[in-house]
This record gives structure tokens, sequence and C-alpha cells, in this order.
């Protein structure tokens, strides 16, 4: 019996011992220093409720889920400047009554893991970027109008996080025009976004500016499919015909920095870009045809050093960097 | 069993608890996969014939689309369905502001018929309906605009 009770407990202590291996290799699998930024990203599922958020250093390592799918409830995008600042995620999610899907955007506290929605008006939520200064957020956004009522455009609206007041940013009384992609200058008193427009040859996308406080939106470039601003706030990487480009809106420069004829296999499908602000570095993501796989990837803004940083399935969308200090 | 002895059968007893906990925090409870999900995308840079064309696998050259109506009725079933499954027979819905219509409670492993209408957003693009075939588990189609020369 003795013997039997010796057995057991070298076995638990074996089984204990193994776990905290485990725990240990992982925490000292990369002796490296935490770098200045991570990125955050989503990876939107092949199934209904298959989204999540995740995070990884821009070595590739470190990959971690930090918002997984639940029964009924997934992560389609997240924003934010820093690990330990509030970040805005957008959660999809199955209403009670009625019963259908929708998607709400939420403040999230890292540090008391406490979440509320960011817009408490009836609509249709999109995406929402949060300004670098963490006071702002500008969010995709259609309120909902009464049955039988016009129904609105889709504009951006300006979220204020002090005082959780919320305001339309742009407008256009043109049919057929809506606004989507919004991004912000790091000095937080412009955003850039992309306004599509109904034609007879089709939908046409155009990149437009337009100040934090409102003013009448400035159109700066056509046939964009995405855009970010560099951290000098001066120029601007976007996805346009032929590939990634930074392009320089005062001297009118673009230079094509990753051309797509390089990624005879992959094609990009708009879902957002981002510009280290310490290691001058775009995130960009594309989709591999041949194995159906998404791809994330780093590339310098003078085009070099293009590294391939993670393959998954799904497709990984809204890539951003993220302070860790 | 002496009294040493019970004491170290509950440590162990403490210590396996301890590991069961700790694997459960881990862990969240898993997300079921089910449903149909379409993703309504825009292509303005190839110049195929101008409907939309409703595909299994990515697009190229595409971008979200929001706004686009889809419709699923159930035909004939192929089986039993999977376990996660849902058990509604039609779905009505709308593609979100991320392009996606997601309908996670229809019935699996049968034959659906899908239809997309672009008209409200891009006239150009019509309509279209196609049958295919939902897995157990569900799966992903992409419905994409191509409207050009």
């Amino acid at each position: 019996m003795r013997k039997r009770s010796y057995l057991v407990f070298l076995c638990g202590s074996l089984v204990v011992l193994v776990i905290v291996a485990i725990v240990l290799r992982r925490h000292f699998r990369y002796p490296t220093e935490r770098p200045a930024e991570i990125i955050y990203f989503a990876t939107i599922g092949n199934r209904p409720f298959q989204d999540s958020i995740s995070s990884i250093w821009p070595d590739g390592s470190r990959r971690e889920e930090f918002l997984s799918p639940k029964h009924g409830k997934s992560y389609l995008a997240a924003s934010g400047t820093s690990m330990s600042k509030r970040f805005v995620v957008a959660v999809h999610e199955v209403s009670a009554n009625p019963k259908r899907t929708e998607n709400h955007l939420f403040l999230y506290d890292p540090n008391s893991q406490v979440r509320k929605r960011l817009i408490t008006q009836e609509g249709i939520e999109g995406y929402g970027a949060v300004s670098p200064d963490d006071s702002r957020v500008v969010v995709e956004f259609e309120p909902r109008t009464p049955a039988g009522e016009k129904r609105e455009q889709g504009r951006l609206w300006m979220v204020d996080l002090a005082s959780g007041s919320i305001e339309k940013l742009t407008s256009n009384d043109e049919e057929g025009t809506w606004d989507a992609q919004p991004a912000w200058r790091p000095d937080s008193e412009e955003v850039i976004f992309l306004r599509f427009r109904l034609t007879s040859e089709g939908v046409l996308s155009k990149l437009m500016r337009v100040s934090a406080k409102g003013d009448e939106p400035i159109a700066l470039a056509e046939g964009v499919a995405d855009a970010c601003y560099a951290p000098d706030g001066r120029r601007l990487a976007i996805v346009a015909y032929g590939g990634l480009q930074v392009w320089d809106p005062a001297k009118d420069t673009r230079a094509l920095i990753v051309s797509w004829s390089s990624f005879p296999d992959h094609k990009y499908l708009a879902s957002g870009l981002s510009w280290s602000g310490t290691f001058d570095k775009i995130a960009f993501s594309i989709t591999n045809m041949k194995t159906n796989q998404s791809e994330l990837w780093t590339v310098s803004s003078n085009g070099q050093d293009a590294k391939q940083v993670l393959v998954e399935n799904g497709r990984i969308s809204f890539p951003v960097f993220v302070r860790t200090r | 069993m002496t009294i040493r002895n019970i004491s170290r059968a509950r440590i162990v007893l403490c210590l396996f608890l301890v590991i069961a906990f700790s694997a459960s925090c881990a862990e969240g409870p898993p997300a079921f996969v089910k449903g149909i999900r379409i993703l309504t995308l825009y292509d303005v840079v190839d110049h195929p014939p101008p409907v939309n064309i409703m595909l299994i696998g990515p697009p190229p050259n595409a971008v979200i689309v929001k706004g686009i109506q889809t419709f699923g009725t159930m035909g004939i079933t192929f089986g039993a369905a999977s376990p996660g499954s849902g058990g509604d027979f039609s779905f009505d819905n709308e593609s979100d502001r991320f392009g996606i219509s997601d309908n996670p409670d229809i019935r699996d492993n049968a034959e659906w018929s899908i239809h997309a209408n672009y008209f409200f957003i891009v006239p150009g693009c019509g309509s279209v309906t196609r049958s295919f075939g939902i897995p157990p588990g569900g799966t992903q189609l992409y419905s994409v605009c191509y409207l050009g020369a």
C-alpha cells in the first residue's frame, strides 16, 4: 500500500515537473528582449464566428491569440496604440431579439479587463481606428433609420473617448457614395479614408483626407485600395495599381516598393495597412491563391527586407503596430 | 492506510486538481464550426462579363462591398446533419461593413440554393442564384461582382 502511494506521488510530481518545464520553455524560448512595437491583427475565419484577434512580434515569433471566438461571438478587427492603453475591437455577435448577426464596437481596457460599447446609438457599425493620442476613435457608422425612411449612407463618425459623444465627421449629399477604411495621421489632427462612388463604370475609389475637426474632405488620389500615414505624417503607404507604394503628396513622388508581379500566386484583398513608428516597417497581408492561405508581411519603406511574418488559414486583416511600453 | 499515506494522496489529488484547473483556464470553450459565411466583394481590375459570380476560393483583386442581400433555401439533404448544425431551412441576410453575411444556424450536409443581389448597391451587377452542396460543418462562399468592358 505504501509502495503504491509512493508511486502515485512520484507520477504526480513528474506531471507537475513536465508542466513547469513546458511553461518555462514557452517563456524562455525566445531570449531576446521584447521589441518596442508588436503587431495586432485579426484573422477572419472561413466559417461563421471563427474570427479572432492575435498579437505577434515583428520577427514572426510569439504569436498569441488573445481574443478567441466562442459560441456566437467572434472578433473582426482591433485598433490601438499601446498594449497598456485601451483599444477598440469589432465584435461579431448574435443579437437576442430579433435574432440576427451584428457587429458592435467595444472599448477594451487591458488593465482592468473591462469592456464597454463604444456607440450606444442604434446603427450599423464597422471598423474603428483609435487616434494616436488615444483621445478619439474614428468609426464607420450608419445610423439606423425608421422603417420607410431613406436609409443613411455609411459615413465616418468621431467618438470622443473622454465624453463619449459621437459626431458625424464626413458627409456627402451625392447618391451612391460611402466612406470606409479610416486611418489617422500621427499628430491626430487628420484622418484619411476611402470614398467609394457608384458610377456607370462600376464602383470607383478615391483617397480622401479630412481634418479631425470635421472640415470639408479633400480628394488626394483615385484608384486606391488601402492607405496609411508614415510616422513622419508626410508620406503615405498606399495600395494602388501595381502594388504597395510610398507616396509623398507634397513632392508628388511615388515609389513602388512591393510589386504584385513579384507575387504571381498571391492576391491582395483590401484589409488594412500599418506603418511602424519605430522600425520603419510597413505591415500588410496577401492571400496565396495556390495554398488558399493568408500571409502577413512586413517591408521597409525603401522596399528592402521584405519578410514573411506569418502564414495561416483564414484571412489576416487589419494589422496594426502597437507599442509595448 | 496510514495518516501519512492519506496526506500524500491528498497532495497528489490537489496537484491534479490544480493541473486540471490550469488546463481549463488556458482554453476557452471551443467555437462551433458550422454555417454558411458569404463574403461579398467587388472587382474593378479584371474584366470578365458583368455578372456576379459565386466562387468557393478567394477571388483576385477584390475589395469589400457592404449591403449585398443574400438569401438561401435548402434543397435535398445528403445525410444526417453535423453535431453543431443548426436547423434553419432558409436565410435572408445582408452583408455587413466587413463584407460578411453569416448564417450560422442553417442545416448543413445539404444542397442549398444561394442568391446574392447586388442590384441596390451596384445595379450593373444584378443578381445571381447558384446551388451549392454545403458539407457537414458548413463552408465559406465568395460572391464577387465583376463589372467591366
